[in-house]
Parts: structure tokens; sequence; C-alpha cells
């Protein structure tokens, strides 16, 4: 599913135009990222988490050189999925 | 870093883009919705400037309750992930600073990135002289000895591969260990200086003769010459080291050999393991001159007879009726013998599997089916892979697919937006196809093969080897067909087929 689909979804079902279900979908990402950017993490009920993780400085292996390299510190976005999305995406993949 | 609920960013989004409450809170339902619907439906959801939403499966496994300590089976799920757009990871971390290569006198003598050594040599080395300095010597240090030994545990496991008979082998003097140091702080805590005194004797009569390690100066760690099978001594003179609590560098000289034994052992240990494997690989394909021993079958449902490519299998494992069967092929056989290309399929178990199966297809009813079949409208971003992974739960089975849509696939790699292609019923999950799945994706891989070919990609052997995989029967029918080179064939008669 592409943005395109998600606008056009998103437009049937709020009853606007695309136009106008793009720039809510826009104002709501844009949203996510500006907390996001102060290092909050966003937690959105009954979907997931968005969080910042800080991730330590670490040695890492680069197999293109065959070296050892020492990666620096940094933080990267981590999603967490709720249990109930878990839930939702997981049913019948267990029932086998 | 405090946590924001759907709330503030509804606030927030009324506050700059000034749009009325309801619509807004309307619409940031409707976008998680939306999203979830876009997962459950096609797997992958995305979203631009923002990030990916993508559905991984995760298998079955074992796991251990830790409470009770019983084994449970953790059921298949799918996980969500979220891989973020390149604008927001270069929000979240606007400096990318790209990976320094370390010198490499720095760098100790395992290469792996896991081995932690020289920071664990650095916290051992600073944590020790604060023990040092307190008034009570002999607990501090057997708290800061029990903390690294339990950091030591899970650091200093740097092959995967070998971890559970190096946990076994490894962790049992290292567990004695810590439960010592634990029993040493309990009693200390009770009273301090009459329980010390016991505690040390009993530490020292653990082990009363003195090692010769203890005498040594290590500064550098003497890595892959000492034998794995040592390690208990040092772990000796690391139960003592606490009893000498003044000079502190004894013992922290002992972790350092026990953390050069530990990953001296794990290097051993898989060095030999891989050491191991050629011959294992060597010994189980069977040698081509072989062949002519071994009965002969035809799959008379399958090859057509201009071609008459015979498949030979072991005779062990075929039951009466296909014994039967295997005689009354035999006479066919015998007359095309001549002619006849045959191969062996190394895998004995594969056996089992009459030949008749793959000619006509086993009909299952459609509650049996792992996947049952649909019709799929290509959407923009969609490929054989993705379709695959997302209703097979194994992209490698894309070529199934492709097999059943020949007339609306022109190219396998490119799919055109708003065509409908048939998205075949698979029989059994992906590890346990039948052998009617298992034939359809190896004439899926064929096509491939034949594709690939035919626009000259160079690696297009690939296809074909993965088609006797999955397929050997498939292979052998086209054989004659196809053209190759004596290193390709080569290359297909080291290929095995998929162990099922």
């Amino acid at each position: 599913m592409t943005t395109a689909e998600l606008t056009k979804a998103l437009a049937e079902r709020l009853g606007v135009s695309q136009r106008q279900a793009r720039m809510l979908l826009d104002a709501y990402v844009c949203s996510i990222k500006r907390h996001l950017d102060k290092k909050h993490s966003v937690v959105l009920r009954n979907f997931g988490t968005f969080s910042i993780k800080e991730v330590a400085e670490k040695r890492g292996y680069v197999p293109a050189k065959q070296s050892i390299c020492l990666i620096p510190a940094h933080s990267k976005l981590t999603f967490k999925a709720a249990k109930k999305l878990r839930d939702e995406v997981s049913k019948g993949v267990s029932d086998e | 870093m405090s946590k924001i609920f759907g709330q503030a960013l509804l606030d927030d989004m009324v506050r700059t883009e000034a749009l009325p409450m309801p619509l807004v809170k309307q619409a940031a339902k409707e976008i998680l919705v939306v999203i979830r619907e876009g997962l459950l439906r096609d797997g992958v959801v995305k979203v631009s400037n923002f990030g990916t939403f993508r559905l991984k499966p995760v298998a079955a496994r074992q796991g251990i309750n830790p409470q009770t300590g019983e084994t449970i089976t953790i059921p298949a799920q799918q996980r969500v992930i979220f891989s973020p757009s390149k604008a927001l990871r270069d929000l979240i971390q606007p400096v990318h600073q790209p990976p320094q290569p370390i010198e490499p006198d720095t760098v100790s003598a395992t290469p792996r990135p896991q081995d932690k050594t020289p920071e664990i040599q650095e916290k051992s080395t600073t944590s020790h002289p604060a023990g040092d300095n307190t008034a009570s010597t002999a607990p501090s240090l057997l708290v800061a000895s029990h903390e690294v030994t339990a950091k030591l545990v899970p650091a200093s496991i740097p092959a995967p591969e070998s971890e559970p008979q190096e946990a076994a082998s490894e962790s049992v003097p290292l567990e004695i260990e810590s439960e010592d140091s634990l029993a040493v702080r309990k009693e200390t805590e009770d009273s301090q200086q009459e329980e010390q005194e016991k505690a040390r004797s009993g530490s020292r009569s653990h082990e009363p003769d003195e090692h010769p390690l203890r005498g040594e100066s290590l500064p550098e760690i003497p890595m892959p010459m000492v034998n794995p099978h040592d390690s208990e001594p040092p772990v000796d003179a690391h139960t003592e080291a606490p009893s000498r609590s003044n000079s502190s560098y004894y013992l922290s000289a002992a972790m350092l050999v026990l953390v050069a034994l530990i990953s001296a052992g794990m290097l051993y240990e898989s060095s030999t393991e891989t050491s191991d494997r050629p011959h294992e690989a060597a010994n189980t394909v069977p040698p081509p001159t072989t062949l002519a021993a071994a009965p002969v079958t035809t799959e008379s449902q399958l090859t057509d007879i201009a071609t008459s490519v015979a498949v030979v299998r072991p005779a062990s494992g075929s039951d009466d009726t296909q014994g039967q069967q295997n005689h009354a092929s035999l006479m066919v056989a015998a007359k095309d013998q001549a002619t006849a290309v045959a191969a062996v399929t190394p895998e004995s178990h594969t056996e089992s599997l009459s030949e008749t199966e793959f000619g006509s297809p086993v009909h299952v009813g459609a509650a049996d089916y792992f996947f049952t079949e649909q019709a799929h409208e290509i959407i923009d971003g969609e490929s054989l892979w993705r379709l695959a992974r997302h209703h097979y739960r194994d992209p490698l089975l894309w070529p199934h697919i492709y097999q059943a849509n020949t007339a609306f696939i022109d190219n396998p790699d490119h799919l055109l937006v708003g065509s409908t292609i048939t998205i075949p019923g698979l029989q059994g999950p992906p590890d346990r196809l039948t052998p009617h799945d298992r034939h359809q994706i190896a004439e899926g891989y064929y096509l491939a093969y034949l594709h690939y070919k035919r626009i000259g990609r160079e690696d297009a052997l690939f296809a074909l080897l993965e088609a006797k995989r999955y397929d050997n029967s498939v292979v052998e029918k086209y054989r004659s067909r196809m053209q190759l080179s004596q290193a390709e064939e080569l290359q297909l008669a080291v290929q095995q087929t998929m162990p099922f």
C-alpha cells in the first residue's frame, strides 16, 4: 500500500476530498515527527510506540573490507507494535 | 524522554494547521485503521516522508518460561517492522559519522566483532581500585568480581553456532564461581569481620595450592595459544583472588586470563567445527559412477518419451506398490536405457514420494490447503518476491506465482500495475511443501532460468540450481533441451535437492 492508496482510502472513510485527506495525513505525520525530533516517544493507543533509542558506540565488522570498525554512538528510531496490532496481524498465522 | 500520547498530537495538529478538532480526531483514528488494514491486505504500507510499515513472519519456536523453567512453544506470528525513511532518519540523527576503522594494534587477536575483550579489560581495571579504596575491602571486591563475571558470561560468546556446547562446557565453572561469591556476599552482609574471615578461609581451602598464573604479570592477553580445556585452573585462581584483598592486580590479571581462555576456546571450537564440515558435505554427495547399478524408474506421466529421461532413485525405501511400479517402469526404461540421461537424487527420504504424484497432482480439499488460490490485482510497488513473502510467507517461492501466470507476466522482475494475476494455492506450508508444490515451484524456477538466459543474465544458472533444489525431475526433464556448459553441469551436479 502506498501513500496514494492510503490517501484514497482515508478520503473515502472521512468523506473528504483526497487533497484534504492528504493534508490531514501529512499534518499527522508531521506532528509525530515534531515530537520525535524533541526525543519524545509517541504512543499511539492500540497501534504502537515510536521511540528514540540511543545506541552506544560499538565495534562492527565490515564484510567488504574484512576489517573491524568503530560504529560511533548514534540514536535511531524504533517502533514497537502494540499488543492488539500484533495479535491482529498474527491472527491465523499461529493456527497451523 | 517523555511520552506523547494521541491527544497531544491532535492538539498539535489543531494548533499548527488550524483544523477543526472533530475532523482531526476522526482523521487520526482513521489513519491508523487504514494503515492496519493495508498491513493486513498487502503486508506493507508506505507513508511518504515517514517510513514503511512491513509485516515480518516469525516462525514458531521453543521457549522456556523463566519462572517455571518449563519448555513452551511460542506460536508463529507476524511482527510489524517499521523502517523510517531517509528524511526521518536524518531528523533523528542529523550528522552521520562514518564507521572509523580501528588500528590493528588496538584490535585483539580475535577478529570477531562481538568479542568485547578490550571493554571488559577496561571495566575490570577501573572497577577494582574503587574496591580497594573502601573501608571493607573484601566484600566490595567480591561484589565487583561478581558483577564482572555476570558481564562476562553474555559478552564472551563470540560464535553463535558454537554457543550451546560452549555454554554447557564453560558456564559450569563460571556459575559455581558466581554462586560462591554470591554466598560469600550474603554472609558478609549479616556480620562483617568474622564471617569475612570464614569466607576467605573457605574460598582459600577450596583450592589451597598456589597457582602459577598468579605470579604472572599480564598487561596483554595471551590469546589463542591456550588449550580451551585448561580453563579450570584460571577459574580457580579467580576464586582465590578475592582472598588477597589488598592486591586487586591479581584479580584483574586472573580475569584477563579467564576472558582470554574463553574466547580462545570459542575460536578453537568454531574452527574445528568448520573444518569438519567439508568432509561431511563431501561424503553426502554420491559419486556419479554408481548410477548404472541403481534401479531405474521412468516418470511416464511427466517426461515425454522422445526425450526419455530416466530418474534413478535408491531402491532401499520402496514399499510393495512402489516396487510394482518400479518393476513395470523398469521394462520401459530398459529399452530407452541407451539414450536415457540418468541422474541420482541423493536424498534418500524423497524416494517415498511416488513418481506418479508429480504427473497427476494430488487433489486436496480446499480446507487442507495452506493457501487457497486467489486472484490479485497488481498495485504499485509489488513484486513476485513480495507477493510470495506475503501470501506464502516465504519469498523464495515466487516462481510458484510466476509459473501459474506466464501468460500475463512477461518479465518476472517487473509486474504491470493494474494487471490481474492468479496467486496459486499452496498445499502445504513452506517448510513442508508437498511434491506437487515442489514440482510447480521447480517449473517456475526453470521458466525463470529460461527468461534470465534469454535476456543474457550471467547468473541465470542460480534459477536452475534452485529448480533442482526443489524438484530434480524438472531439471532432468528439460536437460536435453538446454545446452549446458561443462562448468554448469558440474555446478548442477554438486547442488543437492532440498531435504524435506
